[in-house]
């Protein structure tokens, strides 16, 4: 920690960069993996009813107990940890393309066109995502689909703002300035000299709409209006075990507490982030 | 008690759709108040939702023929009527009754109400199917049918012949507000929130005890019990089944829970859209769900399996002379006859395994947990299955399209204690709400007929044949017979649950 890990206006800012970027990119990829390859662990058929066998307390078969239609709740929740984790991360990766793009078109181009790309960016965060989530996905019929599509659609403006705000921060900077006066071409310098330099704050908004994602999936699905009823999916099986709360609340609590523990470990990752890639003096995010 | 409202508000806090408990009406009712938590908004300002249901139930208007609790037909604003010729009755009117804006019932009122109701409500013509309706006198009302109707006096308790006075209706003849003789008059309705009705002193039946009736609209089936629990309303409708066994142990609350022929159950697409089309599938279908395992596992208990179409002990319900049995080796048969092969335990066939595409919805308590069940029994069995939830309406404009393969609805036969209602209105071939395309000609002969007959022999055959045509096409699953419950605070007296399950019955209730 002692060298200048990363900084904004020297030279070697990409290198030191760089380091961290691929350990943090080799965590993520672990821990990616170790979600998806989950379900091979479950101890039961998580979709398997067992009608006889139901509401029964946690054993060494059944470690959560079981659902009101017998059901084994650990391996529903194992299964709902790759469904959650993979639709977020779908989202968060086309959000992240489709909103750079747009963003650093607008921070890019100026003019006429970045206030017109950004008043529409700010039309679409005045209407309350889950609500705008709500009528896209009512629109396109209920399923998974359309649901990743819904918060695809709301959450792509988060980041077209900070990478617009961040490619004006930047451009202004000595080192683009130099490469401008070297006679380089605007996308050249986007590509190669500003996008290396906002990756981190990038990667730390990545952190934090995956926790964004995963909770606004579990409210929808909560809603009825994520995936197929039955299908073992966090925000689902709350839906499903509300009725039986007051009688068996830990059938609530077991993916209501995964939610807030996931959503929180992912949180914690964007902080850790955000400390190594200095974010707060760069104020990008606020 | 302090604690169990604490713990109420913490969970009313938690569940969603406690917005409709906002905590200042907390104890709001006093002695002379009844105050109801209802699943389904009680819409006054329109005569169409639930076929006007609400006014009956509520009793802001009555109809001329009552059910009593074994549903046999009483007198309601009608104290007798005859059948004068095959296809004309007449009605005698109960003297000295007034609507509740002052004006007298006579023979031209109920004329004019019926009249409207026909003009307004497209299903009503098809139910009552009148020729004409005439006053004969001020207290005598004759209504001619277009063909000999013998179960016209059971329409006519259905809640949609309710009678109207003329202040009803606006000077165009739209509907404007409920304007009756019951014993409890509308006063007033606040959206999504609440209808009150307040007693009417000029009744013509005996005074009810209470002053008035609140009807809250709380559609979250968790808050609505934790209303009653936390002491904001005295009485709730559609309890889930698990709130069921812990009210029946709990002194401050009484749980009242009766049969209804009411029904659960799983209507086939038989169109081309669907792979249901062959007869073969519905009954392999039929014979793949234990219904015992339904009642049980879905509903703990609260309901009784149901292997035929009405609920067994009630007199007025025909009966098919086989019942549907749980049969493997059946079903198996069957779906080998229609091509299917079990490979893996699926049934397969060019390679793509038997997929039921099933829809509900979830506004009605025990619909979600009663299709998941079904599904979950379906899978076991190598059968596949697809289930949307949707709204009433979401649902219904998939199953108009015969996008769907299984519909999983409820059915209430027993409104007018004969089965004409259900069996015409649901499965003939012309009925408005048959959104199966089930065709049988032979059942819509059984079905016009048994209404032109009285009571007797020939009847019971009409419609036994009518019911044997059911299970042997097997149009629908019938899943579950409804258990019909409600629950109170211990201080409420007088209350019983008829059998209608769309009757509430408050004159005697007092609290």
């Amino acid at each position: 920690m002692a060298a200048p890990m990363f900084s904004i206006t020297n030279g070697t800012l990409v290198q030191a960069g760089r380091k961290y970027l691929r350990g943090y990119a080799l965590v993520m990829v672990l821990i990616i993996l170790a979600v998806l390859i989950l379900p091979f662990f479950a101890p039961n058929d998580p979709y398997k009813a067992q009608f006889l066998f139901r509401l029964k307390p946690p054993s060494w078969d059944y470690p959560l107990g079981t659902d009101a239609l017998g059901r084994c709740v650990l391996s529903r929740l194992m299964y709902g940890a790759r469904l959650t984790t993979a639709s977020a991360l779908v989202v968060v990766l086309s959000a992240s393309v489709i909103g750079s793009l747009i963003g650093a078109l607008a921070g890019m181009v100026g003019g006429i066109l970045d206030r017109a790309l950004m008043r529409f960016c700010e039309g679409m965060s005045v209407f309350p995502a889950l609500a705008i989530c709500m009528i896209i996905a009512g629109t396109l019929g209920l399923g998974l689909q359309a649901v990743i599509i819904a918060l695809i659609t709301v959450h792509w403006t988060d980041y077209a703002r900070v990478v617009r705000n961040a490619v004006i921060v930047e451009r202004t900077k000595p080192y683009v300035m130099a490469a401008e006066a070297l006679g380089a071409r605007r996308h050249r310098i986007a590509h190669r000299h500003i996008f290396p330099n906002i990756i981190g704050p990038l990667l730390t908004l990545a952190a934090y709409s995956m926790s964004w994602a995963i909770l606004a999936f579990a409210g929808l699905s909560f809603l009825g209006l994520g995936v197929e009823p039955g299908t073992p999916e966090w925000g689902l099986m709350i839906a499903e075990s509300r009725n039986y709360l007051r009688d068996y609340p830990r059938l609530v609590l077991a993916p209501g507490l995964t939610i807030a523990a996931f959503v929180v470990a992912v949180n914690l990752l964007g902080d850790l982030l955000g400390d190594r890639f200095r974010l707060r003096q760069i104020n990008y995010l606020h | 008690m302090i604690k169990k409202t604490l713990l109420g508000a913490a969970f009313a806090a938690l569940a969603l759709g406690s917005f409709a408990l906002a905590p200042h009406d907390a104890h709001a009712s006093d002695d002379k108040t009844l105050v109801i938590g209802t699943m389904w908004e009680s819409l006054p300002l329109s005569m169409k939702p639930r076929r006007s249901r609400f006014f009956n139930e509520s009793e802001i208007l009555d109809t001329l023929v009552k059910l009593d609790y074994d549903l046999k037909p009483v007198p309601g604003l009608a104290t007798a009527w005859n059948r004068v010729s095959p296809t004309v009755w007449q009605f005698k009117l109960r003297e000295n009754v007034v609507f509740h804006d002052g004006t007298k019932l006579d023979a031209e009122a109920v004329k004019f109400s019926l009249e409207r109701v026909i003009a307004l409500l497209p299903y009503a013509a098809d139910l009552l199917n009148v020729k004409s309706i005439k006053a004969v006198s001020p207290l005598v009302l004759e209504i001619e049918n277009t063909e000999p109707y013998a179960a016209l006096p059971n329409q006519l308790s259905d809640a949609i012949t309710v009678v109207y006075a003329k202040s009803s209706f606006d000077d165009a003849g739209e509907f404007v507000k409920p304007v009756g003789t019951g014993p409890w008059k509308f006063e007033e309705y606040r959206k999504q929130d609440r209808t009150i009705v307040s007693r009417f002193d000029g009744y013509w039946g005996e005074k009810p005890a209470l002053e008035k009736i609140e009807y809250r609209f709380i559609p979250d089936h968790n808050s609505r019990t934790l209303a009653l629990e936390a002491g904001e309303i005295d009485f709730v409708t559609n309890l889930l089944p698990s709130d069921v066994k812990r009210l029946s142990k709990d002194d401050d609350f009484k749980v009242y829970a009766e049969p209804t022929s009411g029904l659960y159950y799983g209507a086939f697409n038989a169109g081309e859209k669907s792979v249901l089309s062959d007869v073969r599938i519905r009954q392999a279908v039929n014979a793949l769900v234990d219904r015992n395992l339904i009642v049980d596992g879905a509903l703990d208990g609260v309901g009784n399996p149901a292997w035929d179409f009405f609920a067994p002990g009630f007199d007025w319900a025909p009966q098919a002379d086989a019942k549907y049995k749980l049969d493997p080796e059946l079903a198996a048969s069957l779906l080998t006859d229609a091509g299917y092969e079990k490979t893996d335990g699926k049934w397969m066939k060019d390679g793509q395994q038997l997929t039921l595409r099933i829809l509900s919805y979830s506004s009605r308590t025990e619909m979600p947990m009663i299709t998941e069940a079904m599904a979950a029994l379906l899978n076991e069995q190598g059968i596949a299955t697809e289930i949307g939830m949707y709204t009433w309406g979401g649902m219904l404009d998939l199953v108009k399209q015969g996008e769907y393969d299984v519909s999983v609805v409820f059915w209430t036969p027993e409104m007018i204690g004969h089965p004409d209602l259900h069996l015409k209105s649901q499965f003939h071939s012309k009925a408005g709400l048959n959104y199966q395309f089930w065709e049988n000609a032979d059942f819509d002969a059984a079905v016009d007929k048994g209404r032109t007959l009285d009571l007797g022999d020939e009847q019971a055959a009409t419609y036994t044949k009518a019911m044997n045509i059911l299970y042997d096409d097997a149009p629908i699953i019938p899943l579950v017979h409804k258990v019909f419950v409600v629950a109170s605070t211990s201080k409420l007296k007088n209350y019983h649950i008829h059998p209608s399950g769309f009757f509430f019955d408050f004159k005697n209730v007092s609290k």
